[in-house]
């Protein structure tokens, strides 16, 4: 690729932020300075996606990168431990690695439970014991730096949870990687890196959750994770993105899948005032199954922005997309769900589904289904809607007496029902039932009744 | 009880009620019947108060108070009671769950104490004696996958849940076999009493044989035409509508 330097302004007020940085990383290895700097680069010659992008065509980019954000300093716990109080960040018993505005917290995360067979610990950590796993868990993944936000990345990130399951052990409690954000009085930016690899035949559940202190609080978290699943194993995984809604959020899945390996997954989506959700599936064998869920829920003007791809390049793989928008006030909700499938893969079985409910006139649902299939031997179906909830409905509940807001919130929890009800985690269902009949209490109590 | 006068209503341009007249005293069932686009549903709607059906002109008074001003919740806790001729099923939304919000959303608007998960039960177990409702029902999302059959039990159910002043009942024996109409109207005969009040709105005569009326009404064009006993219904059933037309010079 040629690398062409940019005079792009939202690049180059990066260039002394990344100069500062990495003076301050003199005791790295040569590989891990070499690697930003070519992360640096890519940024340079790619710039920032605009709408000209098809994959960004909804998604204001120039609003995101306004704030002028700086590295976080020393992390601020004090903010956070009274967070943690909260019962909603709290599941008893779970394996627990915390990061407060990007940087690991040993003080409050839960690691002396990990057990047998399980490694979780941060990547500053993994950096200082053992750096040539991390070369080498990184380094597959330096291809793959196809945009702005993703080479910035890979330029900035210094922790992030790194968890790795032994070959045929089964990790009963659930591991939760804990972003807790916004906790500086800056316009922080934070760019994480996790890697969850699973050896043969293993299993594990992970809860990523992000989710911002202040709510009023400004950032920009910009985060990968990688998933690795060797051959027969299989993850259950949640992602809970409830980021202050003044804060700025990327949030990037890939999915690496070999031989009859299960991934599993729900995302529910109700933070940020710009949140972006990217899931990458492909795989390396055959027989494999990747199911995602997704449920975004959002008010205001905020935008919450879903990109997912289903790359189907090996035979006999099973991908399914389920996702649900529920949007209010001036929100934009945006689905653009792609299934791939290479020339000559068989036995491929691809399905997508997006149901968007508009809850006010000004509210907006955009949704892309993008098919691009090159081979026959496929079942493969999409389906996509966007309405309201049904008049004949909440007619039926207000002639029980059943008082109109309240009606429509019943309509609107059902709605969300069956994206919710796919999560296994009992603890982490109940609360999210909780917050969603919340944040659902407000939408319908917020809409304009009519006469 | 509720006195209709005069009442006028347009649907899509179109006047469907046209001075309208009626009148229920506590404890007395009215059968009102009438062929295909007389106006039977329109007029279900008005006094339950769906969006989209408005008077024109003319009154309704229910109990005193000016029912055409009130939002249907508001209809609901005043003692109005619709059984719909296709109840909605609401996948998502169990059936307990839409029950128990129901009856207390009433509770509370009567100022009532709202009823706890076990006194709702024991309400439920009482009810379910009135009414032939298989209880897995109840655990099922609202009349989501119910046969014809059930979603009228159903509708039934409510309604002895729900206890009302005024039933009206739009055409529940539409697609029932006839055990099921027979436990649909026993569950009504149960519910009779002399303070609460029934409009059965029906297309044949049929159901009146379980549920016996004390006044038939003969509904044409948007008006009640002629009234009776309820040997008018057997007229009807005999004689079909177009003596009706001939007698009082208003056609379908």
């Amino acid at each position: 690729m040629t690398q062409t330097t940019t005079s792009e302004p939202k690049v180059l007020k990066f260039q002394d932020c990344f100069d500062n940085f990495l003076a301050s990383k003199k005791t790295e290895p040569s590989w891990l300075k070499k690697r930003r700097e070519a992360a640096f680069a890519q940024l340079k010659a790619l710039g920032f996606p605009d709408r000209k992008n098809e994959a960004w065509k909804y998604t204001p980019v120039t609003k995101m990168l306004a704030p002028n954000y700086v590295l976080p300093h020393a992390p601020d716990s004090s903010g956070a431990e009274a967070v943690l109080g909260k019962s909603v960040y709290w599941d008893e018993g779970a394996v627990r690695i915390v990061f407060i505005d990007g940087v690991f917290c040993p003080q409050i995360s839960v690691l002396d439970n990990v057990p047998e067979g399980l490694t979780v610990c941060s990547m500053s950590d993994l950096l200082a014991k053992d750096a040539s796993r991390l070369e080498e868990a990184e380094g597959r993944h330096v291809e793959h730096l196809n945009d702005g936000f993703r080479a910035l990345n890979s330029a900035f990130s210094d922790d992030g949870a790194f968890i790795e399951v032994k070959a045929s052990q089964h990790i009963d409690v659930p591991i939760h990687i804990l972003y807790l954000n916004g906790c500086s009085d800056h316009d922080v930016m934070c760019h994480p890196r996790n890697i969850v690899a699973l050896e043969q035949g293993a299993q594990c559940t992970i809860v990523e959750r992000y989710a911002g202190i202040n709510d009023q609080a400004c950032y920009l978290l910009n985060s990968m994770t990688e998933f690795w699943l060797a051959g027969d194993s299989q993850v259950e995984h949640c992602r809970i993105q409830l980021e202050s809604e003044g804060a700025f959020h990327v949030g990037v899945s890939e999915v690496h899948q070999e031989t009859n390996s299960s991934f599993k997954s729900v995302s529910v989506v109700s933070g940020a005032k710009v949140g972006r959700t990217e899931m990458f599936m492909e795989q390396g064998g055959p027989h494999t199954h990747c199911e995602v869920n997704g449920l975004y829920v959002v008010d205001g003007d905020r935008v919450a922005d879903q990109f997912i791809v289903a790359h189907h390049t090996q035979d006999a793989s099973r991908s399914e997309q389920f996702f649900k928008g529920i949007m209010s006030d001036k929100s934009v909700g945006i689905f653009n769900g792609a299934i791939i499938a290479e020339e000559g893969v068989k036995g491929t079985d691809a399905h997508q589904t997006n149901k968007n409910l508009l809850l006010s006139d000004d509210a907006t649902a955009e949704t892309r289904p993008q098919l691009e299939i090159y081979c026959d031997d496929i079942a493969c179906s999409h389906g996509a809607t966007v309405g309201q909830l049904d008049q004949e409905s909440l007619f039926y509940l207000q002639s029980r007496g059943i008082p109109e807001v309240e009606a429509r919130g019943m309509l609107t929890r059902a709605f969300a029902g069956d994206v919710v009800e796919k999560i296994t985690i009992p603890k982490i269902k109940e609360q999210l039932e909780t917050f969603l009949s919340e944040r659902v209490a407000k939408h319908s109590s917020s809409v304009e009744i009519g006469s | 009880m509720l006195k209709i006068e005069n009442l006028e209503a347009n649907i899509g341009g179109k006047k469907i009620i046209n001075g309208l007249n009626l009148t229920v005293n506590p404890g007395e069932v009215h059968a009102i019947l009438g062929p295909n686009g007389s106006g039977k549903s329109t007029l279900s709607y008005l006094l339950s108060g769906r969006e989209g059906y408005q008077a024109t002109s003319g009154s309704a008074t229910f109990l005193g108070q000016n029912l055409l001003e009130m939002s249907p919740e508001e209809r609901a806790c005043a003692g109005i009671f619709l059984a719909f001729q296709y109840p909605v099923a609401i996948p998502g939304v169990n059936n307990m769950y839409f029950l128990k919000t129901a009856v207390n959303a009433q509770r509370k608007a009567k100022g009532l104490e709202e009823l706890d998960a076990v006194d709702f039960m024991k309400l439920v177990d009482e009810k379910l004696k009135i009414v032939d409702l298989k209880k897995d029902l109840l655990s099922r999302a609202v009349n989501y996958g119910f046969s014809g059959g059930e979603k009228k039990r159903n509708e039934i159910f409510q309604m002895a849940l729900l206890e009302p002043t005024l039933a009206i009942l739009d055409e529940t024996d539409s697609g029932l076999d006839i055990d099921a109409l027979k436990a649909v109207a026993a569950g009504v005969n149960a519910l009779r009493s002399a303070e609460r009040s029934i409009i059965v709105i029906t297309h044949y005569q049929r159901l009146l044989d379980y549920i016996q009326p004390d006044f038939v009404h003969v509904l044409l064009k948007g008006q009640i035409v002629k009234s009776g006993d309820k040997s008018l219904a057997l007229e009807l059933e005999e004689k079909g509508y177009n003596w009706i037309e001939e007698e009082t010079g208003i056609s379908r």
